[in-house]
């Protein structure tokens, strides 16, 4: 929550530095001044090209992608290349290294394919985490584009709601609700996302508010659009390329918190494997196999960098004023 | 200032207000009560049952027990641990100094360490150092904190007793037997370098891109032109300036190193505020959970404000009116 609290405000400052003119609209006058505008590629294909050459993100990229491809095929995984389903206990089997007795990742305190349960806790945990992340948007973009858009009182009051939600101690909040609700992998994900939508909203009002009084927003209202078509069309495609780092930046949080409350033993609960609580359960085991402890905590920490690495270079590929 | 500074307190009034009654709406409005459990109970007769929620207090609408609670807070009472019946204010006491030696600590490596990391890397940008950096950061910004613990005590603690090397305590803030300095500080490496990474490798970062977004300013043109030595040039004009955001990071980074707390706190049996919410939480002691979430609201609020003066008073571009 902090970290993604501190990401965005490092996001917002990056967006202030240029407040004033939005990268696509700079891009378009630069092309025009070239007098070639239908020969230039458009704006996100031109990023890619970008991107493209970022080796760093690209790697972060490809890890993504492979994290992804191996969670959501646990189900073969468990039927053709383990034999086990995530939840078959064997006590005689309990504690074994990677790759002793058959079992490439070894097994767990209760004798429990790792490798399996690494594959379905990813699903549930990078679920989790997507889901988190899309209600977040939602919530802070409906706030956070109506609070620029329309200001004046509708502002100053969605303005104080995210001040008082920035100043409360959200993990501390999140551990009590969890502790009394226990909420399954879903709910989780909208509780999550309703403490912590402040920070993006603030993020979208900034460039919304610089956007509206853009002259070709004025003429999208002169031709008699409406407000809803003005946002939607106009204002909101303006603001993608910062809602998309956003989202590069904000997932890998995203991801810590349900690993930490599922550590706490509040997240996630036994039996669905999540990678925090498969953490929570292997560390009452440390002195006897720490690969157990090792191994899923190793895929949170990969899968976050290679996020983290990915959004570092869409930062770059999207918005050329910050290549120094 | 001075007004500045009061009218800040006053506004953090209506702020507590709100997180409080949040706080005890999300408990109060959950199905059951502290007492349901007891019912399971076949040693528990009905009357007592009664009388316990009697003496609880359990009877009355929630809204007027929130009412009673303010009242009550403001007497400096919080209550009596639904567990063991010890007045709240006086645990969060007892454990509070723990949490402010092991956050203060992090912070403070955390500042020590990034601070010439970050200025270095700048200077020397793009070189196998910074690289090297940079990608660590990055690394450290990703890890989970509580992963980390367990890998340390793993390593430092369980693998080198093992191998008969050296090895450092992780368990508590400090020996029973034993309540030398030395022993403190022992028990304080693993858990406060743990805490430390996530804000040492953020602000690694950050300090790296500040000192390269100073280092193009004209006075720094200007202080090199005028003939002086690169290292005051560094040291005496761009430094300072890249340091003024860091207080905001800070500040910023302070909700974040109580949440670290809560697992560091946890995993080490330090004997904190955050392992006493989190012990509290699971066992439904809701006094102590209310006490600590106002503990820790009031700590991030406090910090907040005393980072905004501490900017005014470092940059004097801010007037706080």
């Amino acid at each position: 929550m902090a970290q993604q609290a501190q990401q965005s405000e490092i996001l917002a400052s990056d967006a202030a530095l240029g407040t004033g003119t939005s990268v696509a609209d700079r891009a378009r006058d630069n092309a025009l001044e070239r007098g070639r505008l239908r020969a230039t590629p458009g704006f996100y294909k031109r990023a890619w090209r970008r991107l493209r050459r970022d080796k760093v993100a690209m790697v972060g990229l490809v890890i993504v992608v492979l994290m992804v491809l191996f969670s959501l095929s646990a189900g073969l995984i468990s039927e053709y290349v383990t034999g086990y389903s995530y939840s078959q206990n064997n006590l005689r089997m309990t504690l074994r290294a990677p790759g002793e007795d058959g079992y490439i990742l070894g097994t767990d305190g209760n004798g429990r394919d790792i490798l399996t349960r690494l594959a379905y806790g990813g699903r549930v945990s990078l679920r989790v985490a997507a889901l988190a992340a899309m209600a977040t948007l939602v919530i802070g973009a409906a706030v956070g584009s109506a609070a620029g858009f329309f200001g004046g009182f509708i502002d100053s009051i969605l303005m104080r709601l995210v001040d008082v939600l920035l100043a409360l101690p959200g993990l501390s909040l999140l551990i009590l609700i969890t502790a009394l609700y226990k909420p399954g992998p879903i709910l989780l994900a909208f509780v999550i996302a309703a403490l912590g939508w402040a920070g993006i909203s603030r993020l979208i009002r900034g460039e919304v508010l610089a956007l509206r009084h853009r002259e070709y927003v004025e003429a999208a209202r002169l031709l008699g659009s409406s407000n809803t078509r003005i946002i939607t069309r106009h204002i909101l495609p303006n603001v993608m390329p910062i809602v998309i780092v956003w989202l590069s930046l904000a997932i890998p949080g995203l991801i810590l918190t349900e690993a930490t409350l599922s550590f706490l033993g509040l997240g996630v609960q036994v039996p669905i494997p999540s990678w925090g609580n498969m953490l929570q359960e292997a560390k009452d085991n440390y002195t006897k196999s720490w690969t157990g402890v090792f191994i899923p905590g190793f895929a949170i920490f990969i899968t976050s960098l290679a996020i983290n690495l990915l959004g570092n270079g869409l930062r770059d590929a999207l918005d050329p004023r910050l290549n120094n | 200032m001075g007004r500045f500074v009061i009218r800040r307190l006053l506004q953090m009034i209506p702020l507590l207000f709100g997180i409080t009654f949040l706080t005890f709406a999300i408990i109060n409005l959950v199905p059951g009560s502290p007492v349901t459990a007891s019912a399971l109970n076949p040693r528990m007769r009905p009357e007592d049952r009664e009388r316990i929620i009697e003496n609880l207090g359990l009877n009355e609408p929630w809204p007027q027990r929130y009412v009673q609670w303010v009242g009550n807070v403001l007497q400096g009472d919080l209550g009596l641990s639904l567990k063991n019946s010890i007045p709240v204010t006086d645990t969060i006491l007892s454990v509070l100094p723990n949490t402010l030696l092991l956050t203060g600590v992090s912070l403070v490596l955390a500042f020590v360490i990034s601070i010439p990391l970050g200025i270095y890397s700048a200077i020397k940008r793009n070189s196998w150092f910074d690289n090297t950096v940079t990608v660590a950061a990055t690394a450290g910004y990703s890890v989970p904190t509580f992963w980390l613990g367990l890998l340390m005590i793993i390593l430092f603690g369980v693998k080198f007793q093992q191998w008969g090397l050296y090895s450092l305590p992780f368990v508590g803030h400090r020996s029973l037997r034993e309540t030398g300095f030395l022993d403190r500080v022992e028990h304080l490496i693993l858990p406060a370098i743990a805490l430390a990474v996530v804000d040492l490798a953020g602000w690694t970062r950050y300090i790296r891109g500040q000192m390269l977004e100073v280092v193009r300013q004209d006075y720094v043109r200007t202080a090199h032109a005028k003939g002086l030595a690169n290292r005051r040039v560094l040291f005496g004009h761009a430094f300072r300036n890249a340091l003024l955001p860091l207080i905001t990071l800070v500040g910023l980074s302070l909700p974040g190193l109580f949440g670290g707390a809560f697992v560091i706190e946890t995993i080490f049996s330090w004997n904190g505020i955050g392992r006493l919410t989190v012990n509290a939480a699971n066992e439904s002691d809701y006094t102590v959970v209310m006490g600590t979430t106002l503990m820790f609201a009031l700590l991030i609020l406090v910090a907040n404000l005393i980072t905004d003066i501490g900017y005014a008073l470092l940059d004097p571009r801010i007037r706080l009116e």
